[in-house]
């Protein structure tokens, strides 16, 4: 009987402290799933901001094109000049 | 005299037609868009103080709390072709609760992505390898492999803008009861009241399905909705005042809750 009694004891101990682990670690899931969450709407708002230009950053040199009008207006004037 | 007047005939058709071709190339080379291949550094991230009725998310046991949660990424953007970029990041968030320690979580993300521009849809895959801390990066609960796909495009109406996105994820992990697919449906509503101030809006749809462990089985959806106020503080930084109604609805029961959430977020993009 004390026997059967040490066994019984053993064992509901060892389920207890697993279903608390097991519990533990499924609460972990939840936690994770609203920080998820949390991150797709941060995600949302942060994708409509602009990131700066940084002073560091190497800039590719930008040509200016001459718009058809201007080059237009320029070759008429320089042909009235002639 | 009838030979000069040849010679100016084809000298005015040479001239003319050398005008058009110049006209031509000057159209052409407008209509080339430079796009930079060097990639770019950024932070970005979001600070927010809030307030929860339902901090365990417990359908009893409801407990009000403030809580604090970081969130910030390390960004390496580039593109691969015009329309074909990459983002390799590293991103940190926590949750901090005033009273209930019990709901303090961390995690810590490495992952990468690649996004194709097609017809103004921006299709998007991702891979992220997350690690969930128990408490503020105090025990390492379990390790994941997230593997995402998504489609989103923005909207312009006026003074409207309409961000709609839809994700779906696969999680791997070591813990079985992390294992699941999971599907995201959510509307960013932005309309701009004048250039500093904006009234925002994120219907949002979740549903999960739960492969192994002891959640087997388990479909959940969470139904929530978000309506704020944001002040445009500089191009970089905002400030948003948000209140969010969220629902969760679970095949099983415990696993109900409902949540109300108010406090302002900054977001910074530096």
């Amino acid at each position: 009987m004390k026997q059967f009694i040490t066994v019984a004891g053993a064992a509901i101990l060892f389920l207890g402290t697993a279903s608390a682990v097991t519990a533990q670690s499924r609460d972990s899931v939840e936690r994770g799933t609203r920080m998820d969450t949390d991150a797709l709407r941060d995600d949302v708002r942060t994708n409509r901001l602009q990131v700066p230009r940084h002073p560091l950053a190497v800039e590719e040199p930008v040509k200016p094109v001459p718009s058809s009008k201007e080059s237009t207006k320029r070759k008429k004037r320089s042909g009235s000049h002639q | 005299m009838r030979s000069s007047k040849l010679l100016l005939q084809a000298l005015g058709l040479f001239s003319a037609s050398g005008a058009f071709a110049a006209e031509l190339d000057l159209i052409e080379a407008r209509k080339i868009e430079y796009t930079s291949m060097t990639p770019s550094w950024s932070v970005v991230g979001s600070l927010s103080p809030t307030y929860t009725e339902n901090a365990l998310f417990s359908r009893d046991d409801r407990r009000r709390d403030f809580f604090y949660e970081p969130d910030v990424s390390l960004r390496l953007d580039g593109n691969l072709t015009p329309d074909l970029t990459y983002r390799i990041f590293a991103r940190t968030q926590y949750d901090a609760f005033a009273t209930e320690h019990l709901g303090n979580a961390a995690i810590a993300r490495l992952g990468a992505r690649l996004t194709q521009n097609l017809y103004g849809w921006r299709i998007t895959g991702q891979y992220e390898n997350r690690y969930d801390f128990d408490g503020i990066y105090r025990d390492l609960a379990f390790t994941s492999n997230d593997v995402m796909g998504s489609v989103g495009r923005d909207f312009q109406f006026g003074n409207v803008t309409l961000s709609p996105l839809m994700l779906l994820t696969y999680r791997f992990s070591d813990l079985p009861e992390a294992r699941r697919w999971r599907f995201d449906a959510l509307l960013g509503i932005e309309v701009k009241l004048d250039p500093k101030w904006s009234v925002v809006s994120t219907p949002f749809i979740e549903a999960f399905w739960f492969t192994d462990g002891l959640n087997s089985g388990r479909q959940d959806l969470i139904y929530s909705a978000s309506l704020g106020l944001k002040y445009n503080i500089a191009r970089n930084v905002s400030l948003t005042t948000n209140v969010i109604y969220e629902a969760r609805t679970s095949n099983v029961a415990l696993r109900h809750y409902t949540d109300l959430m108010i406090g302002p977020r900054l977001d910074f993009a530096f």
